[in-house]
């Protein structure tokens, strides 16, 4: 059974997920997969969430990295598979007749924010941590080919002689 | 990173490691993309009354005659392709840069563009003109679009 805390933290959890499904059913209209959204949302927010308290156990030598982007994706997928059909495909957050509100709205963007802030901080501390490294070791890293050109640069080139 | 890092890495050596990231998001929001138009087609079709059994889908090159219902499914799949597929980009984006393998101007635009690929089929359309531009360019010109960091 649960306890009136967990209750309480899955109540607030189920907020989020009523107004992400009512933002895709109220603003943008979706009629087929608005649960399909709401759980891939979820999954990218929660995920994200997750994904840096292991960045930052990982960035104090707690846990190692694994090697490879696409094992990122096996969690990922676990993730989204616990969330659509433990929490969002039975839609039991419509059943706690919550309402939108503007505080409610802002606290979700807030959240969301939060999530995107939090994970550039922890991962902008490992980019210095690596940049540092890559001046005595530069070719340590996974998939290592010759630098290419870019439009980028070309442009940046082209402004800084210009003007 | 600053600009003279990123242009310090433009003259030589290095890794570049991002791009099956884009590819991987970028053919995720086609999928989406298509799926939200073909939704288009089916709900015009259906607007004022109950749908024929077969829709007409007109396209620059033919015009092809398709069951109504398999063009309804096949747009859900597409759509829920797409929103699963960028989903995968975005978290394998993330990895890319943790890992410094993506500069801050590229996955500040990636992930500001795969943002707007939730955002129905307008965002679809978008996302669309971008990682197809994209693709384009570097697999035309054999280039980057944007700066990898150095010694990544």
């Amino acid at each position: 059974m649960l306890n009136q805390k967990e209750i309480n933290t899955m109540k607030i959890y189920y907020y989020f997920l009523f107004r992400v499904y009512r933002f895709y059913t109220d603003k943008m209209k979706e009629t087929k997969i608005p649960v399909f959204y709401t759980s891939a949302v979820s999954t990218a927010v929660t995920g994200f969430n997750l994904f840096t308290i292991y960045l930052i156990l990982n960035y104090i030598e707690v846990v190692k990295m694994f090697s490879g982007k696409y094992l990122i994706l096996i969690p990922t997928v676990i993730l989204w598979g616990i969330t659509h059909f433990l929490f969002v495909r039975g839609k039991a957050f419509l059943k706690y007749d919550f309402k939108k509100s503007i505080k409610g709205g802002f606290l979700v963007v807030a959240y969301i924010m939060f999530t995107a802030i939090a994970f550039i901080i922890v991962a902008n501390l490992n980019r210095a941590k690596l940049a540092k490294g890559s001046i005595g070791n530069p070719v340590k890293n996974e998939q290592v080919q010759k630098k290419k050109p870019s439009l980028e640069g070309k442009i940046r080139n082209w402004l800084e002689e210009t003007f | 990173m600053g600009w003279e890092d990123e242009k310090k890495a433009n003259s030589g050596g290095g890794i570049s490691s991002g791009e099956v990231g884009n590819y991987f998001a970028g053919v995720g929001y086609v999928a989406g993309a298509t799926g939200n138009n073909l939704a288009i087609i089916v709900g015009d079709r259906a607007k004022y009354g109950r749908a024929n059994p077969k829709t007409i889908v007109r396209t620059a090159v033919i015009n092809v005659e398709v069951s109504t219902k398999g063009l309804a499914s096949t747009s859900t799949i597409l759509k829920s392709a797409g929103v699963a597929a960028g989903l995968g980009g975005l978290t394998v984006k993330g990895y890319q840069f943790y890992h410094r393998q993506i500069s801050w101007t590229e996955a500040s635009f990636d992930a500001a563009f795969g943002a707007i690929g939730f955002f129905g089929p307008v965002g679809a359309g978008v996302i669309v003109l971008y990682f197809g531009s994209k693709f384009l360019y570097e697999y035309s010109t054999g280039e980057t679009v944007f700066v990898k960091p150095e010694g990544n």
